[in-house]
């Protein structure tokens, strides 16, 4: 198994505590605060399961908003028009967004980069559209209304009890990439990403393992979308039209192809929007500057510049040990 | 069967514009072989500096459709210099989100210089209705759509010569076989692959202005026609020139078709399933040569 460094462990363990004693710091009561940081949780798993895709696995997806779409639905549709239990009807959400993370897994066996991509985006426009047009199911342009608050045994959940929830379900989604990506298939991921052709002849399964990583990869989002659906207790198909790009930046400017890099993208991309209320308006062109300038000047994202100058400074450090 | 001929015709006519924007993702990825997410913002850039051209200067159509295209051209050249020239060493996957990252800058620049409300741009070509008597019946054509047919090839024939007879257009061929061989045999890389862009950019700047009299113009035009250009051009094989205009073509005649007799609220619904299934059955597109990957 992998060897996690003591500094990792006590950066991770302080991340924890400060995301754990974050509510009360910032007041329980305060709903502002504590829909942000449920906002980073699922925007968090979002990013996570977005880099294990393009990150690991080297297939570009435009459209996995869709799949949060899908997943927020799924929940909404079988909690309030069919009265389900909260817990089957996430199983439920999760079960479709998996198999029709599948279908996009087909479509990533036959065929490479930009017709990927374009398929994609062709899938989400069409889930945007069928939830716009099939009003008796999901509510049409006017969105979703009236999703029920998580209640358990007749508790009914405070926000911040939510927060707690949606905490401990990203931290379970970060150990499963952990797992993953340190086991071997996480090593099979890799190998598909790098060279193909030689991973195919090294005994690979490669459309195999990329069915599997884009199934894991909906079912992610599927989630996201559920937590999301059970903290704004509104869905609409606009909002996850935009988050195709908004998580892509994020998994971009955090670092692709490491377990931090989407944390830290989704903290900081995350944090933009409440920084810049004013300048809402021009939000998407702020967007694209940080996109253009991570790429130009940090092309392994912020986690990436982080880990080159902690690298830097270890290296002079050595050297003026060894030259007194 | 008047109703179809008058469909088809339509369908033509906005498929031609899809092909020209095609036909400018065709030719970036001939040369860089990846895509321009920003391709549709050009379009809407055109159509902006059309309007203003046409409606504050009163200039005449032809040095309309010049002045936007250069215009255009220009925006384009200085946001390659700031944003693409550095990353062209790199992986493309870099560039690739780049000009993600570019669609959204100019969407906001052109918010800002032009506002955020629908322009109306003025008939600028003519713009009457001309009959044909077809069996019993007649059919209405309007004759912007036969002069967006035609621009569209002339403009196609005008690339076919640049690509097949000049030098630049030669160098682009090299540029896009071998970078590195061409660059030995004193091809300059860089200035191929800004001339690509700006080629690219004209491309998508004429098909706005011919465009914007039919429908109205606003900030947010770019993002979705370019959506559907792409499609038009993965759909005819990427990197192939008669490819892109035959995927156009087709494009535009599918979802007129399937917005007449299906459904018009599912119109892009057509377009997805004909890309999927051509996929399927063509991984490579319908003119696009199949990769063979040597190890």
């Amino acid at each position: 198994m992998h060897k996690t460094k003591r500094e990792t462990k006590i950066v991770i363990f302080v991340m924890v505590f400060i995301a754990a004693v974050m509510p009360f710091i910032l007041g329980t009561k305060n709903n502002y605060f504590i829909n942000i940081l449920i906002s980073y949780c699922y925007y968090g798993i979002m990013a996570m399961s977005l880099n294990l895709l393009v990150g690991y696995t080297g297939q570009i997806s435009l459209g996995h908003g869709a799949f949060m779409a899908i997943g927020g639905y799924t929940y909404a549709i079988l909690t309030k028009t069919l009265g389900w239990h909260f817990l089957p009807a996430i199983f439920g959400s999760l079960v479709l967004t998996f198999l029709l993370g599948l279908l996009i897994g087909l479509a990533s066996c036959k065929l490479h980069a930009i017709f990927l991509a374009m398929t994609t985006l062709g899938f989400s426009k069409v889930v945007s559209l069928i939830i716009i047009n099939e009003g008796w199911l999901t509510g049409g342009a006017n969105g979703f209304v009236g999703i029920k608050k998580l209640t358990v045994f007749g508790h009914r959940f405070m926000n911040y009890q939510l927060y707690f929830v949606a905490l401990a379900l990203t931290l379970m989604v970060a150990l499963i990439c952990y797992r993953l990506i340190y086991s071997k298939t996480g090593r099979a991921f890799q190998a598909i990403r790098t060279a193909p052709i030689a991973a195919a002849s090294m005994g690979i399964n490669v459309n195999g393992y990329k069915f599997l990583v884009c199934g894991i990869s909906a079912a992610m989002a599927g989630l996201a979308g559920c937590i999301y659906a059970l903290n704004i207790n509104y869905l609409s198909a606009d909002i996850f039209d935009k988050s195709s790009i908004l998580l892509l930046t994020m998994t971009v400017v955090g670092g692709m192809g490491s377990l931090f890099g989407p944390i830290i993208g989704t903290l900081v991309i995350g944090t933009l929007p409440e920084l810049l209320r004013p300048f809402a308006e021009y939000l998407d062109g702020i967007y694209g500057v940080v996109i253009i300038l991570v790429v130009l000047f940090m092309p392994h994202g912020i986690y990436g510049g982080m880990k080159s100058l902690i690298d830097r400074k270890r290296k002079s450090d050595i050297l003026s040990e060894v030259t007194p | 069967m008047v109703m179809l001929i008058q469909a088809l015709l339509s369908g033509v006519a906005q498929g031609a514009i899809y092909a020209l924007i095609a036909l400018g993702y065709s030719v970036i990825y001939r040369t860089l072989n990846m895509g321009h997410f920003a391709q549709g913002e050009f379009y809407m850039l055109g159509a902006f500096f059309g309007v203003w051209l046409f409606t504050k200067l009163n200039l005449p159509p032809i040095i309309v459709f010049i002045a936007s295209g250069l215009l255009t051209s220009l925006v384009m050249l200085v946001m390659e210099r700031l944003a693409y020239r550095p990353l062209y060493t790199r992986s493309v996957m870099g560039l690739l989100i780049s000009t993600l990252g570019m669609q959204y800058v100019i969407q906001t620049i052109a918010k800002i210089v032009w506002g955020s409300d629908v322009k109306r741009f003025p008939p600028m070509l003519d713009d009457s209705t001309v009959y044909i008597p077809f069996q019993d019946n007649r059919i209405a054509i309007s004759m912007q759509s036969l002069w967006v047919i035609g621009v569209c090839a002339i403009l196609l024939l005008a690339l076919t010569l640049f690509l097949t007879k000049t030098k630049t257009g030669l160098a682009m061929s090299a540029v896009s076989m071998n970078r590195k061989a061409a660059a030995l045999m004193g091809v300059n890389i860089n200035t191929v692959i800004t001339s690509t862009f700006i080629i690219a950019a004209f491309l998508a700047a004429i098909a706005g202005v011919l465009m914007g009299p039919l429908y109205s113009v606003s900030f947010t035009m770019g993002s979705g026609i370019g959506t559907k250009a792409l499609t038009a051009a993965v759909m005819g094989g990427f990197g192939s020139l008669p490819g892109a205009v035959l995927g156009g073509l087709l494009l535009g005649v599918v979802e007129t078709l399937g917005a007449l007799y299906i459904s018009s609220a599912y119109k892009d619904l057509f377009s997805f399933i004909v890309l999927i299934s051509i996929l399927f059955l063509r991984p490579q597109g319908l003119f696009g040569q199949a990769k063979v990957t040597k190890v």
